[in-house]
């Protein structure tokens, strides 16, 4: 079971942060809401949030700490999906599907680790994402028709979009959170610290390098790298991405991590490519948001010259231009 | 004679459901029929990982009933009402699946549970017989099936399940530990859809099927007015995540050209008894209809399949018209009981009734399918012949002075006058709207053609041609005026490509050797003899009528 999802900042977050969010969606939406995630075998990110939703899509590896491998014990995976079938049978949701491996895994792969193909029927309207695990990119994989194919692993990220998008005739709106571990040293960011961009990200990398220490270095290029790859991906499949300011967290054992809150709306067909309405160097210079004494907090962190930033989520969201525009009904 | 619990062994248990179920799909239809007993709307079937579960919104079991529903061959099933009732339906799983929990609510009532351990059992009988292997135990210290019930079978009391734990009403059951041997067959979504759309009371797809709706209605009616019962039942599927609500499989895309024709209803009746109602659609054109495991008639009882289609094919004369039907046989006779493996019913004099009536029945459609086959048949000979015939008198004016060629016009007008007398004489047409009318049209413009050419080639012979030319030129502009007037339909036929194409759609099992021989003698000879690749169509299309003649 991954510790980090029972560390008390994990804790607060999930009830504090995306509860409230997760609400704040079920409420302005009024439909069903459908979770896709890796909720953990006993499913406390589903348990905590039950009320709100009414649909589960899970992702469950064998070993959260090891590489997917077939002689791994399959006992996470059919604990989970126990737990989602009680759920079912106590009416607390109306369907879930479980798929056995990491979401990387099974989304570029478009089938689990038990052979079953990953399919999206539903529209989802929650998205609670973690790409804490080993696997760094790229990632090497036997496709459909047996072709050995490389990708890197928040390609994931861009397949689950272009599934949302592809289903017709519903709501296109959703929230994403999105959880990676500090240390990532996949080979996509590598590429993107070495990249020349606008000079927005370039002074931003400029400054980051400066920095004293290497503690202070990672997470801020690592933020920068996913609004930039998210922003893109979210544009590419008609998507108006939102993001609220990143939380930086220690789980259990010392990790550190950033939580990423992304609300996703999607642009009318006719409209062609999404607008965006926040700027990358603003979200650059946003404090991070952090745990400490089980309550939100902004960090400071030595002389970073950082903007603050508010510590209510519905708050920060209901004051930006996306929700005016697009999640106020007329 | 008195006997003891030792007399009826445990193993018992293992040999029936492997007997009774032997795919693992049929564990499923047990649970869905369980559910259509208990008066559900709707049932949803999931299969994940390890887990398949059957929920049902039906009226739920009480803690009595679930204690009753565990004996072996005893049900409190009514046979005639019920779709279950053999009393080992719920042990269907033994071999599927490690454990097997239900839950089940009766409104108002407490929920129960019972849970029923099949992997423990499995092992203990196979350790038995391994130790009667090695000759390590006799057969009198064998597990007798009450002790391996009762020490595998959780029953809590009454009252002790909270109603959070299952609010109902309905029954919820759970599989858990599919065995991996299964695994394969039940995560293909097509295979699993696709056998539950055959056996399953599901409804008829008003989307894709143009008749469902009145299909439903009449045999509801018939039902309601015979006080018997049409089960109808939602089931959704969901298997990794692909989530289908299922519909019985009949589509108009089933039927050529997209177009069934409208259904035919039949009564089966044991004197002024109704046993049964079947319906049925016939293919618009005359060919089998394409997708194979569709052709022909399905038996149904209370919804559930009983057998397969084949099996019934024997009762029709001709397999041919047999083939070129979608329909169904709904039983609704309560004394008709299915056999244990559901693939008939047991022998009684109903039985015997049932399968006489099925054989009227079923001449009754050869009929109505021969009557189709030779109405477009006659109608396809009608157009062909005004065509032949509109060629003929084009060529046939002033112009023509070769005597060869106007005697060679009048063989060909006899052949085409004596089949048109066949088709007015055998009265093909006398229900087709029009048909008879142009039929005869047709034959007096032969016959007047006839006369004419007649008289042309008197004409050669004889001194007074001017006046006979004038008539001609007269007579060929009224035959060709008469032939504007007569309407052929078109009836859209199917268009083989190739030779194999047609002795493929008889179903004819070819080796690949063999249709290399077909291939080379379809291009050399076939297609070398006709001009044109329309002809050579048409030469296919003929060469299947005759084929369907020679068999029939």
């Amino acid at each position: 079971m991954p510790e980090n999802f029972q560390s008390p900042a994990k804790i607060l977050i999930r009830k504090e942060w995306s509860k409230k969010l997760i609400e704040f969606v079920k409420r302005k939406l009024q439909k069903k809401i459908i979770y896709l995630g890796l909720p953990s075998p006993d499913a406390k990110d589903i348990l905590e949030w039950i009320d709100s939703l009414d649909g589960v899509i899970a992702f469950q590896c064998r070993d959260y700490r090891h590489r997917s491998a077939r002689e791994q014990s399959r006992k996470a995976v059919d604990t989970l999906e126990k737990q989602l079938d009680k759920l079912i049978r106590q009416k607390k949701i109306e369907t879930f599907a479980v798929y056995d491996g990491y979401i990387e895994e099974v989304i570029l792969r478009g089938r689990d680790n038990s052979d079953i193909d990953f399919r999206q029927d539903d529209v989802i309207t929650v998205y609670n994402l973690d790409f804490c695990n080993q696997i760094t990119s790229p990632i090497k994989f036997v496709d459909k028709e047996g072709n050995i194919e490389e990708a890197f692993k928040f390609d994931a990220i861009h397949e689950l979009l272009k599934y949302q998008r592809s289903i017709k005739n519903q709501s296109k709106k959703f929230i994403m959170f999105l959880t990676i571990h500090c240390g990532y040293e996949g080979k996509e960011l590598e590429n993107f610290i070495n990249h020349h961009h606008d000079s927005g990200i370039s002074s931003y990398h400029n400054n980051i390098k400066k920095l004293p220490d290497k503690s202070l270095k990672k997470p801020r290029f690592l933020k920068s790298y996913m609004l930039d790859s998210l922003k893109e991906y979210f544009k590419t499949q008609g998507f108006i991405p939102e993001f609220l300011p990143v939380i930086y967290y220690q789980g259990v054992g010392g990790n550190k991590l950033l939580h990423f809150t992304i609300f996703g709306t999607g642009m009318p067909e006719k409209t062609g490519t999404a607008s965006f309405f926040q700027d990358i160097p603003e979200l650059l210079k946003q404090k991070f948001i952090t745990v400490l004494d089980n309550k939100f907090e902004l960090l400071k962190e030595g002389n970073i010259e950082e903007n603050d930033v508010q510590l209510n989520p519905t708050e920060i969201f209901s004051k930006s231009k996306t929700y005016k525009k697009y999640w106020i009904k007329k | 004679m008195k006997l003891t619990k030792f007399d009826i062994g445990a193993e018992i248990i293992a040999i029936l459901t492997k007997g009774m179920y032997p795919d693992p799909r049929d564990t499923l239809r047990e649970y869905i029929q369980n559910g259509v007993d208990a008066h559900a709307e709707n049932i949803k079937v999931r299969i994940g990982q390890s887990i398949v579960s059957i929920e049902d919104d039906g009226r739920g079991m009480d803690h009595k009933t679930m204690r009753k529903a565990l004996r072996v061959g005893v049900s409190d099933k009514q046979p005639g009402k019920d779709v279950g009732f053999m009393g080992i339906g719920i042990y269907s799983a033994f071999h599927l699946c490690d454990s097997l929990t239900i839950y089940s609510r009766i409104k108002e009532n407490p929920p129960c549970k019972l849970e029923i351990d099949f992997k423990s059992m499995r092992e203990k009988l196979e350790e038995q017989k391994k130790m009667r292997l090695e000759e390590k135990i006799t057969s009198d210290k064998l597990i007798d099936l009450q002790t391996l019930l009762e020490k595998y079978i959780d029953l809590p009391d009454e009252g002790t399940l909270e109603v959070k734990e299952f609010p109902g009403p309905g029954t919820h059951v759970v599989l858990s530990g599919i065995n991996p041997h299964f695994f394969g067959n039940l995560i293909d979504f097509d295979n699993v859809a696709d056998y539950l759309k055959e056996v399953v009371p599901l409804h008829f797809d008003k989307e894709q099927f143009s008749f469902a709706k009145e299909i439903e209605k009449r045999i509801s009616e018939t039902c309601d007015k015979e006080g018997a019962r049409f089960e109808i039942v939602n089931v959704e599927l969901n298997i990794g995540g692909r989530k289908e609500k299922l519909f019985r499989p009949y589509r108009d895309e089933h039927f050529h050209n997209g177009q069934p024709q409208k259904p035919i209803f039949k009564e089966l009746r044991d004197g002024g008894r109704l046993i049964g109602v079947v319906w049925g659609c016939l293919n618009s054109t005359r060919k089998k209809i394409e997708e194979k495991k569709l052709r022909g008639f399905l038996i149904k009882k209370q919804g559930f399949a009983i057998g397969k289609r084949e099996h019934i094919a024997g009762h029709f004369r001709s397999r041919t018209h047999f083939d070129r039907y979608i329909g169904e046989i709904i039983v609704v006779s309560p004394e008709l009981l299915p056999n244990a493996s559901r693939d008939d019913f047991e022998y009684s004099p109903l039985r015997t009734n049932f399968y006489k009536s099925l054989a009227n029945t079923a001449s009754e459609l050869n009929t109505t399918s021969n009557q189709f086959q030779d109405t477009t048949k006659a109608l396809d000979d009608i157009g062909t012949f005004k065509e032949g015939l509109k060629k003929i008198n084009t060529r046939c004016n002033r112009f023509e002075r070769d005597p060869d060629k106007l005697v060679s016009f009048i063989v060909e007008l006899n052949d085409s006058l004596t089949k048109i007398n066949s088709i007015i004489r055998r009265k093909v047409l006398k229900d087709h709207d029009h048909g008879s009318e142009e039929a005869k049209k047709l034959k007096k413009s032969i016959e007047e053609l006839i006369d004419e050419i007649q008289a042309i080639i008197k004409w050669l012979t004889s001194a007074k041609k001017k006046r006979v030319k004038q008539k001609t030129v007269d007579k060929q502009v009224k035959i060709a005026r008469d032939l504007a007037s007569i309407s052929t339909e078109e009836v859209k036929e199917k268009e083989y490509q190739t030779l194999v194409e047609v002795l493929d759609d008889f179903d004819i099992e070819l080796s690949g050797e063999l249709v290399k021989i077909l291939t080379l003698i379809d291009e050399k000879f076939i297609q070398g003899y006709t001009s044109s690749k329309a002809e050579y169509f048409s030469f296919l299309n003929e060469l299947k009528e005759d084929i369907i003649n020679s068999i029939d």
